[in-house]
C-alpha cells in the first residue's frame, strides 16, 4: 500500500509550508505558483513543471485573481523505489530477487522541466479524471506510472545526455556545473519578464560571467541570453493562444521592449506571424 | 441512416455475432443501429470517442490491421485489462502518440491510436 497523492485544481490563494517527504511533480496549466526551495525562489509558469525530491522541504504559494489551474502529485518514496525496481532493473535481477534490490532512494536533479511531449498529455488526462471524480486506484496508479516513465524518458535528455556534453573529463565535475547550469535556467525561466542582466544570472549561478556562457552553451546548445528569448515566446505563444490581451501588451508582459522586434523574433521561430497564430 | 457528418470505419468479420460480443461486450463500445450494405444488415456501432464502426461479416483470407483513434489510450488499456482483452499489449509510446494493440476474433489487428502532436513544444 502506498500513499501518493493527486491533487488537481483550480485555486486562487493558498499558501503552503514546509512541504516533505516525498517525491514532486508539480505543473501549472494556467496562471503562476511561486516556490521557495532553501533560498532559492522559483516561480512556476505554464508549460513546465517542477520536479522537488523526497527529502527537500519546500514551500509554495498561489495568490491570483485569475485562478491557478494545476496538478501536484507527491509519490510515496517507496513506490518510486518499486518503479525503479521494476522498470529499471533487468529481468534476471528481478528473478533473482523479487523483492527488489534494496537501494539508496533517488536523488534526481531538482529542476523546472519543459512540460511537453507525453508527460503533458498524460498530467492532463491524470488532471482531468481527478477533477471528474475518478477514484478507481488501478486507474490513477496506471497514469502514475506512466508520468514516472516519461519523467525519467525526459530526464535522460534534459539532464544525462546534457551532462554528457559537457566539456569536463571528472563526473562529479560535470554533475556540478550541470546543478549551477539549472539553478541558472530555472532563475530565467521564474524572472522571463524582468529585466535580467547576464551578471545576475551568472550570480545566482555561482558560476563567472564566462564559465556561464562557454558551459551553457556546452549543456544547451545555445546562449543563456536565446535560451531566455525563447521562454519569452513561449510564454508569449501562451498569451495569445489563451487570453484576449493585445499584443502590445503581451509584449510588455513576456519582457520584449519592442513589437516589431518582438514579432519578427516570433516570426523567426515559429513561422506565423503572432496575429495570424492568435 | 448513416450520418454524413461523421466517419464510418468499416471492419470485416468473420463472425457478426462473435465480433459483436467481443467490440460490444468486452471493448464496451455502444451498439448503434444497423444499415443494409448489399442486402445485409450490418450493425454500427459508436466507440467511447464518439466515433463509429460498421461491422461487415464476410469470408476473411487476410486479416486487416486498423487503427482506431482515442482521446485516452491509457484509460482505454486500464478498461481492457479488466475485461481481459487476450493478446492485449502494453501501452507503446509512437511517433504518432501512444498506442495499444489487440486482436479481434477474426484475427484482425486492432491498433487504438491517441494521436499526440509533438511539435508543439
Amino acid at each position: 500500500m502506498n500513499s501518493n497523492e493527486i491533487i488537481s485544481e483550480l485555486t486562487y490563494d493558498a499558501y503552503f509550508t514546509e512541504v516533505t517527504g516525498r517525491y514532486a511533480v508539480n505543473a501549472v496549466f494556467s496562471g503562476e505558483v511561486d516556490y521557495t526551495i532553501d533560498k532559492r525562489k522559483l516561480t512556476l509558469v505554464p508549460g513546465s513543471f517542477i520536479f522537488l525530491n523526497d527529502d527537500t522541504s519546500y514551500a509554495h504559494k498561489i495568490a491570483s485573481d485569475e485562478g491557478v489551474s494545476r496538478i501536484s502529485i507527491a509519490f510515496d518514496p517507496e513506490y518510486v523505489n518499486d518503479f525503479e525496481d521494476s522498470v529499471l532493473e533487468s529481468d534476471a535481477v528481478l528473478l533473482d530477487q523479487p523483492e527488489g534490490r534494496r537501494r539508496d532512494r533517488p536523488r534526481l536533479l531538482e529542476s523546472i522541466y519543459p512540460l511537453q511531449g507525453d508527460i503533458k498529455y498524460n498530467l492532463m488526462h491524470l488532471s482531468k479524471h481527478v477533477d471528474n471524480g475518478v477514484d478507481d486506484q488501478l486507474l490513477l496508479s496506471e497514469y502514475l506510472n506512466h508520468c514516472l516513465l516519461n519523467y525519467y524518458h525526459l530526464y535522460r535528455s534534459e539532464v544525462t545526455s546534457r551532462k554528457a556534453s559537457l566539456n569536463f573529463l571528472n563526473g562529479t565535475t560535470k554533475n556540478e556545473i550541470l546543478k549551477r547550469l539549472c539553478v541558472a535556467k530555472d532563475y530565467m525561466i521564474s524572472n522571463y519578464n524582468k529585466n535580467i542582466r547576464l551578471e545576475d544570472i551568472a550570480e545566482v549561478a555561482c558560476l563567472s560571467v564566462n564559465h556561464l556562457l562557454r558551459t551553457f552553451k556546452q549543456a544547451y546548445q545555445q546562449t543563456p541570453h536565446q535560451y531566455l528569448t525563447k521562454i519569452r515566446l513561449r510564454q508569449a505563444k501562451y498569451l495569445l493562444r489563451n487570453t484576449d490581451r493585445p499584443i502590445n501588451e503581451i509584449v510588455d508582459i513576456v519582457g520584449f521592449e519592442c513589437p516589431s522586434s518582438f514579432i519578427r523574433l516570433f516570426r523567426n521561430s515559429f513561422n506565423v506571424t503572432p496575429g495570424k497564430f492568435r | 441512416m448513416i450520418d454524413f457528418e461523421h466517419e464510418y470505419l468499416v471492419i470485416f468479420v468473420e463472425c457478426e455475432a462473435t465480433s459483436l460480443r467481443f467490440f460490444v461486450d468486452m471493448l464496451g463500445f455502444n451498439r448503434d443501429e444497423n444499415i443494409e450494405i448489399a442486402g445485409r444488415n450490418c450493425p454500427i456501432l459508436q466507440m467511447q470517442n464518439g466515433h463509429y464502426i460498421i461491422l461487415i461479416e464476410k469470408k476473411i483470407t487476410e486479416p486487416e490491421h486498423i487503427t482506431l483513434v482515442t482521446d485516452d489510450c491509457l484509460r482505454d488499456y486500464h478498461d481492457f485489462k479488466k475485461r481481459e482483452i487476450e493478446q492485449l499489449g502494453k501501452p507503446e509510446y509512437l511517433d504518432a502518440g501512444l498506442a495499444i494493440s489487440f486482436y479481434d476474433p477474426s484475427g484482425n489487428k486492432i491498433t487504438m491510436l491517441e494521436s499526440r502532436d509533438y511539435t508543439d513544444a
